[in-house]
């Protein structure tokens, strides 16, 4: 009578059905930190309301939403930021928070264990104290930053020390994962620095060099590697990136995006439905129709193997979302002369 | 099954409809079961202020067939929520912020 129970994969269900089961919300762009390579063009906007953000939960939840990631900005700066917590938690929502860390309270701590948020994403930027804090041009927010890890490893929360590589910090690599492991965080890295949101590319000048892109390739704790490429250059039907599909991201003013990374607006949650503006907004439904096809430079790549494309970067960056991203390029050419093969299934999947 | 026993949803569950049918999501696992349609009115009982007893008699209640059929129907699906940690089982009802959702 009830045994019909079945196990699915849920992003590829969501992927079919257009499902924005996983959605990035910005909650405000100020922030207490003022890091170098940070992509945000202003640090002014405050965001919706918390009675805002309680109607968008509940229309995220009726859209099919299972997993939220609150970010900002540095999101600690509003004071009520726990109660967007607590309103996502109250509802269901799988939440992940990236925070710096350096504003939260021990009650914060407290209310997260409590809250059982899924993860927590710190950004550091070294194992130098000197370096980090030069990066976020806040002396002292080294200190905090590990401080509040250690302090949310000790009430059993999962923390993610998160760090961008570039020049100032390419080096640390293995000194990082070693204070991740001591500190009881896992350890992630990111190999490109992109683009503000308004384009401005100022901050490539703070990208790794090319030798040391290589050398952060070929460390494990950067890349996973494969043997068989998850790439098929031949399905013309895949789609470039899966976000469009089953992501979302809205920004503090309650614009919504693919992704965060990908900055066309399909509609505002303030002035109509979440799942509605997901589901038939012209310009998602236009970027939908994009496959690698489409892509007439990918599909003739020599290196399509080895490259992780964001299509919002390509139309951010390089100002075409169906021609060449020059960083995913600088990336997809240290892959293959080091024989990575990169594992994002969400890229150039097939639908 | 002792029929007193309150019942919870699990906290590192979340359900939500997609495409009409329920779909239980195990967050650590990030894996969804759906459930079929009797399964989801059933699931939607359980709020943490509902004891086996209760779910079993609006079963009854609500469901045609035999009595004992739907009550060891509902006793066997509540075991395997509970085994896969979709459910949690308190001689108390269940307070705080999961609560009812
Ligand atoms: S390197 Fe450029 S052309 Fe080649 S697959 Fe990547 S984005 Fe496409």
């Amino acid at each position: 009578m009830f045994s019909e129970i079945k196990i699915r994969d849920i992003t590829d269900l969501a992927k079919c059905l257009i499902v924005p089961v996983s959605v990035l919300v910005e909650v405000c762009y100020t922030c207490n930190e003022k890091c170098v390579h940070c992509c945000l063009d202003n640090h002014n906007q405050r965001g919706m309301s918390l009675k805002q953000y309680e109607m968008l939960f509940d229309q995220m939840v009726t859209a099919g939403t299972f997993f939220v990631i609150l970010t900002g900005g540095e999101p600690f700066t509003r004071k009520d930021f726990m109660d967007i917590v607590r309103a996502a938690r109250k509802r269901r929502l799988s939440v992940t928070i990236f925070t710096n860390g350096t504003l939260l309270s021990e009650k914060d701590i407290s209310d997260i264990a409590k809250l059982f948020v899924q993860d927590v994403h710190v950004s550091i930027y070294s194992t130098n104290e000197k370096v980090h804090d030069s990066i976020t041009q806040i002396p002292g927010s080294f200190r905090k930053s590990i401080s509040a890890i250690r302090a949310m490893v000790k009430e059993g929360i999962n923390v993610r020390i998160k760090c961008p590589l570039m020049l100032a910090n390419a080096n640390d690599i293995s000194n990082l994962v070693k204070m991740a492991e001591s500190l009881g965080a896992k350890m992630q890295f990111a190999t490109t620095i992109t683009a503000r949101n308004d384009g401005d590319i100022s901050t490539h000048k703070l990208q790794m060099s090319d030798r040391q892109l290589v050398k952060a390739i070929k460390h494990s704790a950067v890349s996973e590697n494969i043997s068989v490429s998850v790439r098929d250059k031949d399905d013309g039907n895949s789609v470039p990136c899966d976000t469009i599909l089953n992501g979302g991201a809205i920004d503090p003013r309650g614009n919504v995006f693919p992704c965060n990374q990908w900055r066309i607006c399909g509609g505002n949650v303030l002035h109509d439905n979440f799942g509605k503006i997901w589901k038939e907004s012209e310009v998602f439904t236009a970027f939908r129709q994009i496959r690698l096809r489409n892509l007439v430079k990918c599909q003739t790549c020599e290196i399509f193997n080895y490259c992780t494309r964001c299509p919002g970067l390509a139309l951010l960056e390089d100002n075409d979302i169906c021609g060449c991203s020059a960083s995913a390029k600088k990336v997809a050419e240290a892959r293959m002369i080091t024989g990575t093969l990169p594992t994002q299934r969400h890229i150039f999947s097939k639908i | 099954m002792d029929a007193n026993l309150f019942v919870a949803k699990g906290i590192n569950v979340s359900c939500r409809t997609i495409n009409g049918t329920s779909c239980i999501l195990f967050e650590d696992k990030k894996e969804v079961v759906s459930l079929n349609e009797t399964a989801s009115i059933i699931w939607e009982m359980i709020n943490g202020a509902t004891k086996v007893g209760d779910l079993i008699q609006e079963s009854i209640n609500n469901f045609d067939g035999d009595r004992i059929f739907i009550e060891k129907s509902v006793i066997s699906f509540l075991e395997e929520l509970s085994t896969e940690g979709a459910i949690v089982f308190s001689l108390e009802k269940f307070e705080g912020v999961m609560k009812n959702v």
